[in-house]
């Protein structure tokens, strides 16, 4: 697989708008507007509360009760251009590495104490003295402020309905314990961080197919057994390649998908989500949140999505190969990647957690969660090992003897 | 845990090959002889959808343009015993 390597965004160089040149590393377009930390005010009452209202998809002042929302954000700084005219690679300044430490100290800009914000579980605090709120909205290196974040669309209570239908089909064989602590009304509200990303590429993908010319019995002992007759072709397919959008964990924890340790892929599985109506970020979105921040820099994800490209080409080359029924055999698969799009995101994923603790010591958090945006649900349930090993021995038996009924019948 | 997904598709295929009569009885037996393991993992895999993911090679927006074909014959096979290519890896998908 032919990559252009993605070196590390330097410094900002352009406040939004189309992006500037600069040969040797990528083209940074800057996010973070005017943000600045501290205390973000209402623009009609000056207060620093303000939250999503989740019925309009708006921020609203927690005093004055004024609405109002962000832009675009892909729109706003022209990152939703035509793919076929990427050349390169273009980031937003929000995909930074992430060299910094995740706790950062605030100065409130009401009272002056100092408040310390731990960016690795939120992007607010209230000041312990005066009451205001602050907030992050400086892309310091530690990658906790993001390019854009995808507001919640769906309700807690219809969260909190879709993970109970979700345990509510699985109950026969899930651990007692679980059943006797679910109490679907503890799920939270989670903006994980993602990368998105938009790559025009150019794929040739190579392999040999076969096609079935006949098929007939032939007689091996007293069996009539099938034989099948096929032409071998070597196949090549060669096209343009757009892809939009592409969603990645950035988030190292996330990207574990060891199912023996980690419900992760539960999260993995109520993807895609809706990310070109994320809005610029603005921390007053994740008020009443928690949020985890990245910390997966594009050297790491840039594999990722290559090889994720990769499967996509093969998957575009499967839909041109109807002729060859017996199947193709892919051996090769080289991309040339012409250019490439990346913004960090958040993305809302309701969640609830049962942490499970085996007799044997080990222990394993599973998840159900639900789709912030649409309420796709996907979840883990603890099973009671005992009760399935016991009807799965008892389903053993009765088949064992209708087997051996079987087998004396024929 | 995609051994279990292995076993419950094995199973799904060996029920299938049961319905279409040639050697379909005693893929009904081999199925009846496999049955505690397929319900395990059938089981298993409601629960825990362990063989579930983001199918990010179909659900992610993409367009192929101006698509080149090259299809150079090779040979022609007699007498394969199985109906599929043996080491075709078309749909299956490396990066999940």
């Amino acid at each position: 697989m032919g990559d252009v390597d993605a070196p590390r965004p330097t410094a900002p160089d352009q406040p939004g708008g189309p992006p500037t040149d600069v040969p040797a590393g990528p083209r940074v377009v800057r996010t973070e507007g005017d943000g600045v930390d501290g205390i973000a005010r209402c623009a009609r009452c000056g207060a620093s509360e303000a939250s999503l209202n989740i019925a309009t998809g708006m921020l609203r002042c927690g005093f004055c009760r004024y609405e109002w929302r962000t832009e675009n954000a892909l729109a706003t700084f022209d990152l939703d251009g035509d793919i076929g005219e990427l050349t390169g690679v273009v980031v937003g300044s929000g995909t930074g590495d992430v060299t910094a430490d995740p706790s950062v100290t605030l100065r409130c800009a009401a009272c002056g104490a100092d408040v310390v914000i731990d960016a690795a579980a939120a992007v607010q605090a209230r000041c312990h003295w005066c009451r205001n709120t602050l907030s992050l909205a400086a892309q310091v290196p530690n990658g906790a402020v993001s390019d854009m974040v995808l507001p919640f669309s769906v309700p807690k209570a219809d969260a909190v309905s879709l993970v109970a239908q979700f345990v509510a089909k699985r109950q026969f064989f899930a651990h007692p314990r679980f059943r006797a602590e679910f109490s679907p009304e503890n799920v939270m509200g989670v903006y994980l961080p993602y990368m998105v990303v938009d790559v025009n590429a150019h794929a040739r993908v190579t392999g040999q197919g076969e096609h079935q010319t006949r098929s007939y019995t032939v007689k091996v002992d007293d069996r009539q057994e099938r034989r099948y007759d096929a032409d071998l072709y070597d196949v090549v397919r060669e096209f343009d390649l757009h892809v939009d959008d592409l969603t990645l964990e950035s988030s190292q924890e996330r990207r574990d998908r060891d199912t023996s340790r980690t419900s992760n892929h539960v999260i993995n599985t109520i993807m895609p989500f809706d990310v070109e109506n994320g809005v610029r970020y603005d921390p007053n979105y994740l008020a009443g949140f928690t949020s985890e921040r990245r910390d997966l820099d594009l050297d790491a994800l840039t594999p990722v999505a290559h090889e994720q490209v990769g499967d996509i080409a093969r998957y575009r080359a499967d839909e041109t190969i109807p002729f060859y029924d017996r199947g193709v055999r892919w051996d090769d698969t080289r991309l040339e990647i012409r250019g490439q799009r990346w913004v960090s995101a958040y993305l809302p994923v309701w969640l609830y957690s049962y942490h499970e603790t085996r007799s044997s010591g080990r222990s394993l958090l599973h998840y159900v969660a639900v789709n912030g945006r649409t309420g796709e649900t996907m979840g883990s349930v603890p099973l009671n090992r005992g009760r399935l090993w016991a009807v799965s021995g008892v389903v053993q038996a009765v088949a064992t003897v209708a087997a051996v009924v079987l087998a004396v019948l024929l | 845990m995609t051994g279990l997904a292995a076993l419950a598709a094995d199973a799904q295929v060996l029920a299938g090959s049961g319905a279409d009569g040639d050697g379909g009885a005693g893929g009904l037996v081999l199925l009846l002889l496999l049955a505690g393991p397929v319900f395990y993992a059938q089981v298993y895999l409601r629960y825990r959808n362990t063989d579930k993911r983001h199918r990010h090679e179909a659900e992610t927006r993409s367009t192929a343009l101006d698509v080149r074909s090259t299809d150079v014959f090779v040979e022609s096979r007699k007498g394969l015993r199985g109906s599929r290519m043996k080491g075709a890896t078309s749909r299956r998908v490396p990066g999940s």
